[in-house]
């Protein structure tokens, strides 16, 4: 597959040496031996007769019937899989804490939170525990963690990987990406896993949606630079780096242009109605019937109420419970649907940009990887980490996250790129200018 | 805004047995969180129409058939569950 540039067995030796401590693995599968490029999975993307668990304690005895289409996909091109990563429990949260199972510590100071809800991937790659990982982003869970961790990371655009065989959190929103630890092997890898799928229905033919850049215009790129991305609320360090990245670029190649993306400051809000509503839906179905933790009651309603309650954790649960909430007979209308609506003015801040720039710049976090515990107390805190991540799964498109630089103490920082639907290749090769800019 | 009553209430839609003790925090972290949500009221949305799949979608059709591999119930086909009285 010629991704990274680690054996399995070299992998394997740096799990021994260091996953006690960092806890970036929920299994581990390979022993040293066989051929193929190491992959890590994150543990809501299903490997036929393994343990899927979803970081909870609702499937902690869940085997896997099935394979997802990606993972037959990497397996048709060479990979052999590593083990599965621990994440935040179906996939809600920005830390990977909310793991029923413990949490990743991030490797360059295990003090503090890898990031989530991939964090676990995240980790493996930065530790090189694995040649590349696996993850999901919903509202950020593949870019917050890789730029914590300083890896790369891609959030496809909707449609463009088959979410068959992903544990689904918000169905939307979800998607499945790389995080690596360069541009060109998470290429190599989306090119893998791309592509329609008959089970996945909401997959998208990329050929049947030319919305092709008139972009490369005298052979410039431009790169559009939103005002409310850059405002109040960011720790200096990461702004310093971002604004010294963006300056760096070959201005032969990259024009900057200031634009405003009006709605940007709704695009939390939205996304708080938005995804617990399809939360609520999708985790009706652990009821303790069909699979996973089963309460042992007399009456049905028991069996559900206590196997949810024993089973789920609490983000968990709150999550359903705000998501039941907006769905809600007389809410309805007031929160969910005028979400949607808002939802469209957001993408359509996009189409709008995208007329005048090719491709969109932010910091993909405001702060670097804060310490575990920090922000455990107070949900919303915690959802205030995602800021710059939601926006591009309400519109739908692309975004990659590439290493930037440092902070004095040593923390990685992540430089955010935003694509026109279907334009991961625009990504890629901003992405890989960035990675040409920084010290090897 | 929200009631505890509402949140006893959405313990039973969504079908988890919350204790006192969960009732009383979600309680205020749904506080919490609404009181954010609520700046969605600002945006002028009267000619906007909900927007539910960002790359648009349509119909895609299988045959009436279980899936591959599909191994079936302990039953069967059926699904033997407690009493739904009660």
């Amino acid at each position: 597959m010629g991704v990274g540039n680690l054996t399995a067995k070299e992998c394997f030796e740096n799990i021994k040496k260091s996953d006690d401590a960092l806890h970036a693995f929920l299994d581990v599968y390979y022993d040293g031996e066989g051929k193929g490029t190491p992959i890590a999975v994150k543990d809501n993307i299903l490997i036929e007769g393994k343990r899927a668990t979803a970081a909870s304690k609702m499937l902690a005895e869940y085997v896997a019937p099935y394979d997802a289409t990606v993972i037959k996909k990497l397996r048709g091109a060479g990979a052999i899989f590593v083990g599965k990563t621990n994440m935040d429990e179906f996939a809600m949260g920005s830390s990977t804490e909310n793991s029923a199972f413990g949490p990743t510590r991030n490797p360059h100071d295990r003090g503090r939170v890898p990031g989530g809800s991939s964090g676990g991937s995240a980790a493996a790659v930065a530790a090189g525990m694995c040649a590349a990982a696996l993850g999901s982003d919903t509202g950020g869970s593949i870019r917050q963690p890789a730029a914590f961790c300083g890896v790369v990371g891609l959030k496809p655009t909707y449609g463009a990987v088959s979410r068959n065989g992903l544990i689904a959190m918000a169905s939307s929103l979800d998607q499945i990406g790389p995080i690596t630890k360069t541009v060109e092997d998470a290429k190599i890898i989306f090119d893998i896993i791309k592509g329609t799928d008959p089970l996945d229905s909401t997959t998208v033919d990329a050929k049947a949606f030319s919305i092709r850049s008139s972009g490369v215009r005298n052979n410039t790129l431009r790169v559009g630079v939103p005002e409310e991305y850059f405002g109040d609320g960011i720790d200096p360090e990461v702004k310093q780096a971002v604004e010294r990245t963006l300056h760096c670029l070959d201005p032969k190649r990259y024009t900057l242009k200031p634009i405003t993306l009006p709605h940007t400051k709704y695009a939390l809000a939205c996304y708080y109605i938005i995804m617990p509503a399809e939360v609520s839906a999708n985790l009706a179905r652990y009821d303790g019937i069909r699979y996973g933790y089963s309460a042992k009651e007399d009456t049905l309603f028991d069996v559900y109420t206590k196997s949810r309650d024993r089973g789920f954790g609490n983000e968990v649960k709150r999550r359903i419970i705000l998501g039941a909430y907006v769905l809600s007979a007389g809410y309805y209308d007031a929160y969910y649907i005028k979400a949607q609506r808002v939802r469209a003015l957001i993408k359509q801040d996009f189409e709008d940009a995208f007329k005048e720039v090719d491709v969109i710049v932010s910091p993909t976090t405001p702060t670097p990887a804060f310490k575990i515990g920090e922000k455990t107390g107070d949900p919303l805190q915690m959802y205030l980490s995602d800021v710059f991540t939601v926006p591009a799964n309400l519109a739908g498109i692309p975004a990659i996250s590439v290493p930037c630089g440092k902070t004095k103490s040593g923390l990685p920082i992540g430089i955010q790129f935003m694509g026109k639907w279907f334009e991961e290749e625009t990504l890629f090769e901003v992405g890989e200018a960035i990675a040409q800019l920084l010290p090897a | 805004m929200i009631s505890k009553e509402d949140i006893d209430h959405l313990a039973v839609l969504a079908r988890i047995d919350l204790s006192e003790t969960e009732k009383k925090r979600f309680f205020k972290d749904l506080e919490e969180v609404l009181g954010y949500v609520e700046k969605l009221r600002e945006v002028e949305t009267e000619h906007v129409e909900p927007l539910a799949n960002a790359v648009g979608s349509y119909n895609v059709m299988r045959e009436d058939e279980p899936p591959q591999g599909y191994k079936g119930t302990p039953e069967g086909v059926h699904v033997k569950v407690r009493s739904v009285w009660g």
